[in-house]
Order: structure tokens, then sequence, then C-alpha cells
């Protein structure tokens, strides 16, 4: 299993998914962003999704828990890159775009929030 | 009985094809030389064929023959009726076959015996009739279903307006299968030509079942995920309709009346200013 990096980037938090998202994984990406948002108080969390070419249900509705638990803490997601097959995944279990904020790529995600 | 014909098949081959080769009534759309492979491979197939006994549709190598020989008249320019009528010829020559067999053997045989050969190669050349037809339409079955690829294709082109904007106009009526088709089309575009704005124009759709009306949506909610916008323009009073009734949160939907409007928009969301140049 490859963790996910989570790393602080000025007042954002940057999740580079590398490879493929496994059930595995994404629950201690889970573990992983709620630590450190709740550390660094972010103004969002940039989660990168340009390498993942398959989200199942599971792994969607983890990202949309994430989502909400980022709400929660003051903060909000910004979904990467997202492919088509994975956008369909997230939108399918109901993951809509008004609760999270979407960008092509991370500097987009930036200078959206920004 | 069947043995006699097959024996006579495969040591009278040449005569036989010979015959076919020159059967009158049939257009020469092939050379020579190519029509005379093609019937002696089918002659062939049938000589394997009978031999195995088995059904002459499940014949692979006859099948095979069969094929060819159709593809290649079909390219060649041939008629259907003109290659069906090359097919059932070969009955002539076989029937030929069987009386000078039995003139030159001068062999007894009953009345009953003959007539049934002579059934069996009408039926041999029903089937292989039947065949030919049936690869025949399987082929244009082929054509269309290209030729349905390819309108599907021209029918939501997607076009790129302007720097990172899109426009996807969709023509004609929509049915839950082609919106799956287009929203794959889009979505890959919207990553590949790095949109920003996509404009979905619908005004040249009249009318949507809700289960499309649901996919549409969902097409704009999977570009907006993909960090693209999606403008829906010129929706038409009964699609506005429809999704009213499937209470749709209007909210996160973002519509326009005309391309033209969601053009603004989109100019305006990525920051470009439209103003005529005073003179």
């Amino acid at each position: 299993m490859t963790r996910v990096p989570v790393v602080p980037l000025g007042a954002y938090l940057l999740a580079t998914v590398q490879s493929e998202l496994y059930d595995s994984s994404v629950t201690q990406l889970e573990d992983d962003i709620a630590t450190l948002a709740a550390a660094h108080e972010p103004r969002a969390v940039l989660l990168d999704l340009r390498a993942v070419h398959v989200v199942d249900a599971f792994i969607a509705h983890a990202i949309d828990r994430v989502a909400q638990l980022l709400v929660l803490l003051g903060s909000r997601l910004v979904i990467v890159g997202a492919r088509p097959a994975v956008a369909l995944a997230l939108v399918e279990i109901g993951l809509s775009a008004t609760h999270v904020t979407t960008a092509a790529t991370v500097e987009r995600a930036m200078e959206e929030i920004s | 009985m069947s043995e006699t014909l097959n024996g006579l098949l495969e040591r009278h081959k040449d005569l036989v094809l010979d015959a076919w080769c020159s059967i009158e009534e049939v257009e020469d759309v092939l050379p020579a030389d190519q029509l005379r492979d093609v019937l002696s491979d089918v002659l062939s197939g049938l000589a394997g064929a009978l031999e195995s006994g088995g059904a002459l549709e499940d014949d692979e190598e006859l099948l095979v023959a069969v094929d060819t020989l159709v593809r290649a008249r079909g390219r060649a320019g041939a008629t259907d009726l003109d290659t069906a009528a090359l097919v059932l010829a070969m009955k002539r020559p076989l029937v030929e076959l069987l009386r000078d067999h039995v003139v030159a053997r001068n062999k007894h045989q009953t009345a009953a015996e003959l007539v049934d050969e002579v059934v069996q190669i009408g039926d041999i050349s029903d089937q292989l009739g039947l065949m030919a037809m049936r690869v025949h339409l399987q082929q244009q079955a082929l054509v269309i279903a290209q030729q349905r690829e390819e309108m599907e294709e021209l029918s939501a082109p997607v076009i790129r307006l302007w720097d990172g904007i899109l426009a996807l106009p969709v023509i004609g009526t929509l049915d839950s299968m082609r919106t799956q088709r287009i929203m794959e089309t889009l979505l890959t575009d919207v990553r590949r030509l790095d949109a920003e704005v996509v404009v979905l124009d619908v005004s040249s759709v009249p009318v949507v079942d809700t289960a499309t009306a649901q996919h549409l949506l969902q097409s704009a909610r999977a570009v907006r995920m993909m960090g693209a916008e999606c403008i829906i323009s010129g929706i038409q009073p009964q699609i506005a309709q429809t999704m009213v009734t499937l209470g749709i949160d209007l909210a996160e939907l973002e519509t326009s009346s005309s391309v033209a409007s969601a053009l603004s928009t989109a100019f305006r969301r990525r920051g470009f200013e439209v103003r005529r140049e005073a003179r």
C-alpha cells in the first residue's frame, strides 16, 4: 500500500495521489487529512486525483466523507483533475459540486480559492 | 447415398467447377481466375462438410469460403440477386454430373434413389443460397451499424469556441444511449482540450424523457466535478417541464436562454470583456 502524502503548503494542504487509490490507502488518507486539517487549519485541502483512473463506491464515499468533515473543520475540499470516469463515479454517489470546489489543475485550484 | 454424391464431388470437382464458372446467366464481375479460386474453395468446403456429415451451415471451412465469395463479389459491385443466382446455379452442374455418372457407369439405380439424390442436391444448393444470403445480410447490418456510429459522432460535435471554452450542440432526439455517448465524448474532451467552461446547447432537442433529463444533469455535474463549468443553454419548454417535474435542484444548474448569452457568461467567467470599439 502506498500512503498518499499530505503536504502543508502555506494556507493549503495538498494531497497528491500518485497511483490508483485502494480501500486501505483511502482510509489512511481520511485519517491523515483529518489530523492535519485540525492541526494546520488550512483554507482548503486540495485532493489531486489526476493519476486516478478508477474510483469505486467505497472510495467515492470516503471522498464524500472527507468533504463533509472538512466543512465541519471550517475548511473545504477541492477535487483536482478528476478524469471522466472518476468524475462520474463521484457524481453517481451524490457528491455534489456545491459541497466541494473543483479545478482541473492545482494552479487553477489555488487561483480559485485565493 | 450421400457417400455417392460426396465421392462424385471429390472425384469430379474440376468438372463441376468448370461448368459452374461458365454459367452464363451470371454477370462476371470478378476476373475469371479469381472467380474460379473462390468457387473452388466453396466446393472443397462443401465436399468437406458432406464428408463430416454435419449440418452445412455449421461447417467452418464452408462458411469461410461462402463469406469470401460474397465479400469478393460485393466489393466488385455485384448485386445481391446476382450472387444468389450464382450460388444457386451450382445445382445444374451437380445434377448433370450425377446424370453423366449414372450413364457412364450404367449402374442400376432405382428411380427413387435417383430422385432422392436430386432432391439432396437441391437441398444443398438451397442451403448454400441461404448461407450466402445470411452473409450478405450480416455485411449490410455491419454497414448500417457503422453508418449509425458515424452519424452519432456527427450529431454531437464538440466545438472549441474559445481557448478553454467548449460548446456541444446536441441535435435531434435524445435517448438514454445517445446521451450516454454524448456524455462520454464531452467528458473526454473536457480533459483533452483543457476546458474551463462548457456550453451544452440543447436548443435543437425538442423533448426528452425523465431518464435522459437525469443523464443530461449528471453530465453537467460530472463536468463540474472535473473542474470545469457547465452551462446548459436553450432548454425547450417541454424539457424545462420535465426537469421541474424531476424536482431538480436548480441552484446547482447554470442555464441560459441561448448559446450567445451562454458565451457571454463564459467570457465573463474567464475574465474576457467583449466590447465594440469606438470609431
